[in-house]
């Protein structure tokens, strides 16, 4: 129970000061102009074993409508996944 | 005849004390995970029996398609919209009409205006000039300020704002989400032609509740989503109003 209790430690140490990664391969024809009103920013967050890349969706007055996250094994292949997953949120509201 | 004429004056003498005001405002908003502010000009022209409320994010001079974050960990990506944000309020009937959204689906909700509940106190300060004194409420979720001027003819505010015996000049809530000032006032004898710039709308009218219901049964259905590679979806439980109670 111990161990388990300083691997617990250890692990939420390590996504405490997770190195972090600006997110700019965002695609600027995921919103065309017919779906203007939209404001997206994404980061990535890295650390060793999972990447995660959240895109929050807003309207054009700043507020927040959407967010998505998606995983993937590098930053890349994370950041890929919300954009694919954001093209398919807005083209199906 | 002379009561023919004393009517006749009286008419046009009532119909010159029309009032019109004009008034600019500063509106922003700061969502905590968002890394800026969004700071836009906005506009409401009222005339005590109708008001239109304008957020111009067409016209927003200060428009970035991208922003870095200041702590450089991600950037933001503006879109320009192609409709201003509109807030129609019919002083006759009590109602005001708006456009809301589940998701980017857009509703348009027809509300009643008296929904805030103020109380007044007997702080005041001057905005522009004008005596304004203190007001605060609770609406849906956040605690809110204003001050407002019964020095102008007007009984009327910006955004959903109203209900004070007087215009509301500024209104911020506490939690400094949201932020409206007054700009600049121009008020005019002329009578304006204020119409609903919803009434060709095709959505049809929905209340509060209903939209609130439709944006709860998105939000759970989100909640429950699991997409590939473990990708998920959330939509937010608060805007400017609370949408989903904790």
């Amino acid at each position: 129970m111990r161990k388990f209790f300083i691997l617990f430690v250890m692990c939420y140490g390590l996504m405490s000061v997770a190195d972090t990664a600006t997110f700019k391969s965002i695609d600027s024809n995921l919103l065309s102009n017919d779906l203007s009103g939209e404001l997206v920013f994404g980061h990535s967050l890295s650390e060793q074993w999972l990447y995660e890349c959240t895109i929050t969706i807003t309207d054009t007055n700043g507020n927040p409508l959407n967010e998505v996250t998606a995983i993937g094994l590098n930053e890349a292949d994370a950041c890929l996944n919300a954009q694919r997953l954001a093209r398919l949120w807005i083209a199906s509201n | 005849m002379k009561v023919f004429y004393l009517f006749l004056f009286g008419y046009l003498f009532s119909f010159g004390q029309e009032n019109t005001v004009i008034v600019d405002y500063i509106y922003r908003t700061k969502y905590e995970e968002l890394p800026s502010p969004t700071v836009l000009n906005a506009q409401l022209i009222s005339d005590n029996s109708y008001s239109n409320f304008e957020i111009d994010a067409i016209g927003d001079s200060n428009f970035l398609e991208e922003e870095p974050f200041e702590s450089g960990n991600g950037f933001v990506l503006r879109i320009k919209a192609d409709k201003n944000s509109m807030i129609f309020k019919d002083h006759e009937t009590k109602y005001f009409y708006s456009i809301e959204q589940v998701g980017m689906k857009p509703f348009l909700v027809k509300d009643t205006m008296n929904i805030f509940n103020w109380q007044l106190h007997n702080e005041t300060k001057e905005v522009l000039s004008y005596r304004c004194q203190k007001a605060t409420t609770n609406y849906r979720g956040r605690s809110y300020t204003a001050y407002f001027t019964t020095e102008i003819p007007i009984k009327d505010g910006p955004w959903k704002f109203y209900g004070l015996p007087g215009l509301i000049l500024e209104v911020k809530s506490d939690d400094d989400v949201f932020n409206l000032t007054v700009n600049k006032i121009q008020i005019s004898k002329e009578a304006l032609n204020i119409v609903n710039p919803h009434i060709d709308s095709k959505l049809k009218p929905i209340t509060w509740q209903e939209y609130v219901n439709e944006y709860q049964k998105k939000y759970l259905e989100y909640e429950s989503y699991k997409g590939p590679s473990g990708s998920r979806m959330s939509l937010p439980k608060k805007r400017i109003e609370t949408l989903v109670e904790d």
